[in-house]
């Protein structure tokens, strides 16, 4: 221990004394340690990090994947239940530690306090009674939710979290035992979730106000899934105890499920007893909660720490070249330490200790540079949201990861120089230190130097086919129009709307927007193109013939709606004022439906029909472009679009009277407007003001979530990759500096070494362009090698990264050119100017220097 | 002066070639030599005559290509490196002709050195011995000092007592004068004589007579091989009868 202190106390007074060394190491490795640090911190957070409930080890997600919102029919694989399959799964499976449902979506309500007239949007879920008592979360005040507040009849009760009480409420203690009116509706808040719990869901803006599903029915009327039984609606987690066969749950639980969709069979299914037999439950580990962001992030985020890992390296290499010139230049002193006896092993120990506290002093710094980028990453990745899930302040695992990585770093790179030095010669104590030594460091050097050019080049490759990726996800055509469009997003349920009041709520927004001076058109939808919104059904044409995978995904739209958002009308017509709620039943189509269903059919007049009784219910009027609604990388679905107007009936539908009552439900459901949009003249911002003035005209109480322009709204379905781009950019932005000034480096330190050489092949005849070439010829071929390495790497990296890629091949030969030509330049930049030095030396210095 | 009774170190037939590429070179060619505990040998040659290889091998810091190495009256040519190290750093000095104290080492720090490689030696008996190898060195008022802060002859004085500070068998010194002038060489000398004095056993690489002069034996080579060998006066003696028979034939 003694021993090792002194080891200790010599290094840090070698770093004092070498200031230039000890900055630049400490440095370099706080840019590699702090880029992996900010991607794990991420990571943790996105992929790693457990709920603050009991035992979240023993949590498990129903289905492997977080849907959203409402299914019907067979599934093969469920994610999504409804409430009397839930029951059916939570009483009868075997070797469960109980389970408990959740609403799949959130709803946004208006809320306000009894006796306060400001009213402020919140997001409620809707969660079984013993949600809670389930996760094992008590109350920082007042109580949770029970069994017995979720009884039908029970009285309406809510529990906030507690970053709700905080931020929305002040943090008021009164708020428990108060009335909060949510949609108009009383609800008493019996208490305040515990600091830190934000639901069972990792995601952006979480809801932070709970209320028992017995009161779906109440707050959501229009809606009333409990009441569907052929609804699935509700996440449903449970708990496996430690110790339990997984396996043997999910066979449980297969068996419930299908003797349940078996016996709940309605007369008009069609599913066949081979297409229910494959019915099957999985269950997915949920100690990090229903991982929304798991899902939107873990490719990227797995990505981007193979990336900064490829930083690190990098940085460590530069480190170990670092270390093998101090090593060369203390070779004397070794040499001293040798003959006075020192075990190798000592000697070892000293170079190691010393390549330890630079790493984590670089550790330490790398702290600093996470937060910093975690900051920056979270500010994209997270614009516009209000409750974050993810913070940039390290969290013990994370310190603990920056530790780790340091330690590793100092110890795995600290090694071979440390191991190169304690091999010096002890005789050299004799020799002096004028005598020349063996260069044993060089080879290493270079090999170290060769890693970093294959590593930037990888990067840099990967860098390009994202960037080239994005380029193409943006400027892709979206088959509508962006430019030139402002678009809300507006919740009428909140607002308090029934389904018979929005004919009213749409004529006035007609009036009140219809004439204004910088309005162009404007239109209202239940969903606008971008949104990442739509309402899905079957197609069944006339004749009844059963089509393979018969969906398409549709939307109610107002008069003008194509021209509004740009869509063109490729053939016939659009939805006008011409089609009442009296005329015929029309649908206008998009190529993709037409290419299909109609087969080269001509579509204008065609009819077609959301169930097999139902084929003639829509006249096709009209075929549009394919418009993006959905995911920008994929092929757009068949859509078809109705008028807001114009109400499907669906009294004939071949089906039991309860899924009669669902559909048309959920047609009336699918008329309630989400989005407003308007083509405006003159300037965006009055544009969007105008929109605001008028919804607030029309009614003050319709919550208005985002008001942006289509330009924004399309910009923000790219953020992910956007993040994932700009951080590759950089990471191979560093990489390629940290290579050049490795390269640089090792080459200048070749030329230092080579002085008396040098000299001599001057004084033989050599003349200084031959030394330019000499001194180029070496750092190049260490370059080319690296190259050599480098592009088949990247075309292997190319290769895995293709999944990720929008119109462009893994292995783009430009890209990858364009890489390799860079990583050239700044290798001839690097190698260039300790070469013009080398060849100004004057050969009379160089050789009274030997 | 300390009796001598027994050899401390004796070589036989010990040769030493180097290989470089398709070149054999003899740095030594069967040497012979013993050296009694407490004596004070001086070697001395021209450059290249294998002085500094012979005292590479003497230190332990090489091997022997061939040939028989005894140090205290175990064999030690062909002892593995961790052995050699062992050895070197409890039964041998070194004093070297640059001094070789480590910069970033205080002069207390330098002397220490050796001692922290020693396994199970408590902190308080190396500081104990690093204070008297300085205070006999007279150098313990600089021991808080960093070599750059001394002069010369003082720094040669702190590799003195660098070399005592582990009570070695043996100190040897390679051309401990070399890089003094001539004031602070004739001082390194005395402090040399008195250790001798005490009983320590010397070795010394010199190619300045004066300071052989002060051994009591002195080995010359010579292409790799000991071409004289005696005590002092007896050298003497014989070169004087050589040049006395050569001067008459001449005559």
């Amino acid at each position: 221990m003694n021993t090792f202190l002194q080891d200790l106390r010599f290094a840090l007074r070698q770093l004092r004394r070498s200031p230039g060394f000890a900055i630049t190491a400490i440095a370099m490795l706080a840019l590699g340690i702090g880029a992996t640090t900010a991607v794990f911190t991420l990571t943790y957070q996105v992929l790693l990090r457990s709920l603050p409930v009991s035992a979240p080890e023993q949590l498990y997600k129903l289905g492997k994947d977080a849907d959203c919102c409402v299914t019907g029919g067979l599934q093969d694989k469920w994610t999504l239940f409804s409430w009397d399959l839930y029951k059916q799964l939570r009483d009868h499976t075997a070797h469960t530690g109980g389970m408990t449902a959740i609403d799949a979506a959130a709803m946004a309500v208006s809320a306000r306090r009894e006796n306060e007239t400001n009213v402020q949007p919140l997001a409620v879920r809707f969660v079984e009674g013993n949600y809670f008592s389930f996760l094992g979360v008590g109350a920082f005040a007042g109580r949770v939710l029970t069994a017995d507040d979720d009884r039908p009849g029970a009285a309406p009760v809510a529990v906030v979290s507690h970053t709700v009480w905080a931020t929305k409420f002040n943090s008021d203690p009164r708020l428990v035992g108060s009335t909060l009116l949510l949609t108009g509706h009383a609800v008493t808040v019996v208490g305040v979730t515990r600091e830190g719990f934000l639901g069972e869901r990792n995601t952006g803006d979480p809801a932070g106000v709970w209320v028992p599903l017995a009161q779906e029915p109440i707050l959501e009327p229009e809606r009333n899934l409990m009441a569907f039984p052929a609804a699935n609606w509700l996440d449903v987690l449970v708990r496996i105890p430690t110790g339990a066969d997984v396996p043997v749950v999910e066979q449980s639980l297969k068996a419930q499920l299908v003797q349940y969709i078996r016996v709940n069979r309605s007369p008009g299914d069609t599913s066949t007893e081979a297409e229910i037999a494959k019915q099957t439950v999985e269950v997915s580990p949920a100690s990090s909660g229903i991982n929304d962001l798991r899902q939107q992030y873990e490719k990227s985020l797995k990505l981007l720490l193979m990336i900064a890992g490829a930083v690190l390296l990098i940085c460590c290499a530069n480190l170990a070249n670092l270390m093998l010139v101090r090593a060369v230049s203390r070779q004397q002193e070794t040499s001293v330490r040798t003959a006075l006896g020192a075990p190798r092993s000592r000697l070892i120990r000293s170079t190691l200790v010393e390549s330890v506290v630079i790493a984590l002093l670089g550790g330490t710094l790398a702290i600093a540079v996470a937060y910093a980028s975690v900051r920056g990453m979270l500010a994209l990745a997270m614009k516009g949201v209000e409750v974050d899930p993810l913070s940039a302040s390290p969290s013990w695992p994370v310190l603990l990861f920056a530790f780790a990585v340091s330690l590793l770093t100092g110890v795995v790179f600290g090694t071979v120089p440390a191991w190169l030095a304690s091999r010096a010669d002890p005789a050299d104590a004799l020799r002096g230190a004028n005598r020349s030594m063996g260069d044993t460091s060089s080879l290493p050097q270079r090999v170290l130097v060769i890693l970093q050019a294959a590593l930037s080049v990888t990067l840099l490759s990967m860098a390009g086919l994202l960037i080239h990726s994005l380029k193409n996800l943006q400027q892709q055509n979206f088959h509508f129009e962006p430019q030139g469009r402002v678009i809300a997003f507006i919740d009428l349920q909140a607002a308090g709307y029934h389904f018979e009041q929005l004919a009213g709520l749409y004529r006035s927004l007609d009036q009140d927007l219809a004439g204004l001076p910088n309005v162009q058109s404007f239109a209202y939808s239940t969903y606008g193109p971008m949104t990442n919104n739509s309402w899905g059904t079957g197609v069944w044409l006339p004749g009844g013939e059963k089509i393979d995978n018969n969906n398409a995904r549709y939307l109610a739209v107002s008069p003008g709606y194509f021209d509004t958002v740009g869509t063109r009308v490729l053939l016939g017509r659009g939805v006008t004022d011409q089609d009442t709620s009296t005329s015929t039943h029309v649908a206008v189509v998009n190529k993709a439906f037409t290419v299909k269903y109609l087969k080269g059919k001509p579509p204008l007049g065609e009819h077609f029909g959301p169930d097999r009784a139902m084929t003639g219910e829509y006249a096709i009027v009209g075929v549009v472009d394919d418009s993006k609604y959905g995911d920008p990388a994929a092929e757009t679905p068949p859509m078809f679009f109705t008028p807001m107007t114009q109400l499907t009936l669906y009294d004939a539908m071949n089906a039991p009277e309860s899924l009669k009552q669902q559909a048309a439900k959920n047609e009336q459901f699918e008329h309630f407007a989400s989005n407003v949009m308007v083509k405006y003249r003159g300037d965006a911002g009055s544009a969007a003001q105008t929109l605001r003035d008028t919804l607030h005209r029309v009614n003050p109480n319709i919550p208005i979530g985002k008001l942006q322009t289509y330009s924004e709204q399309v910009g923000d379905q790219f953020t992910q990759q956007e993040l994932v781009v700009r951080l590759t950019t950089i990471f191979g932005a560093l990489a390629l500096v940290l290579a050049s000034i490795g390269l640089y480096g090792v080459t200048a330190y070749t030329v230092a070494r080579r002085v008396p050489e040098i000299g001599l092949r001057m004084a033989l005849g050599s003349d200084r362009g031959g030394i330019l070439r000499l001194i180029l010829r070496g750092a190049m071929t260490q370059t080319l090698i690296g190259l050599a390495i480098g592009v088949p790497a990247a075309l292997l990296a190319g290769h895995f990264l293709q999944s990720q890629l929008f119109g462009v091949k893994g292995y783009d030969a430009v890209t990858l050119c364009s890489a390799v030509a860079l990583l050239a330049v700044c290798a001839a930049v690097a190698g260039i100017m300790p070469a013009r030095r080398a060849s100004a030396i004057e050969p009379m210095r160089a050789l009274r220097a030997e | 002066m300390a009796e001598r009774t027994e050899n401390l170190i004796h070589i036989e037939s010990l040769t030493k070639v180097f290989y470089t590429d398709e070149i054999e070179t003899h740095a030594l060619s069967g040497v012979h030599l013993s050296i009694a505990r407490g004596e004070y040998v001086a070697m001395s040659g021209p450059s290249g005559c294998g002085k500094s290889t012979l005292l590479s091998i003497l230190g332990l810091l090489d091997t022997p290509t061939d040939g028989k190495y005894t140090l205290n009256n175990k064999a030690v040519a062909n002892l593995n490196f961790a052995d050699r190290s062992r050895i070197r750093n409890q039964e041998i000095g070194f004093i070297f002709q640059s001094f070789n104290l480590i910069g970033d080492l205080s002069v207390y720090e330098n002397v220490e050195l050796p001692l922290t490689y020693r396994s199970g030696m408590a902190a308080s008996e190396r500081k104990d011995r690093v204070v008297k190898a300085l205070e006999r060195v007279n150098m313990a008022h600089r021991l808080r000092h960093y070599p750059a802060q001394l002069s010369g002859g003082q720094q040669q004085r702190v590799a003195v007592a660098r070399a005592l500070a582990g009570s070695p068998s043996i100190l040897l010194a390679d051309e401990p004068t070399g890089n003094l002038d001539s004031k602070n060489g004739e001082a390194v000398m005395r402090l040399l004589n008195e250790l001798h004095a005490e009983g320590s056993t010397i070795c010394m690489v010199t190619h300045d007579p004066r300071f052989a002069a002060h051994a009591d034996r002195q080995v010359h080579l010579f292409d790799g091989k000991i071409v004289a060998e005696g005590e002092l006066q007896h050298l003497l003696a014989a070169a004087e009868e050589e040049y006395r028979t050569g001067y008459s034939a001449a005559r």
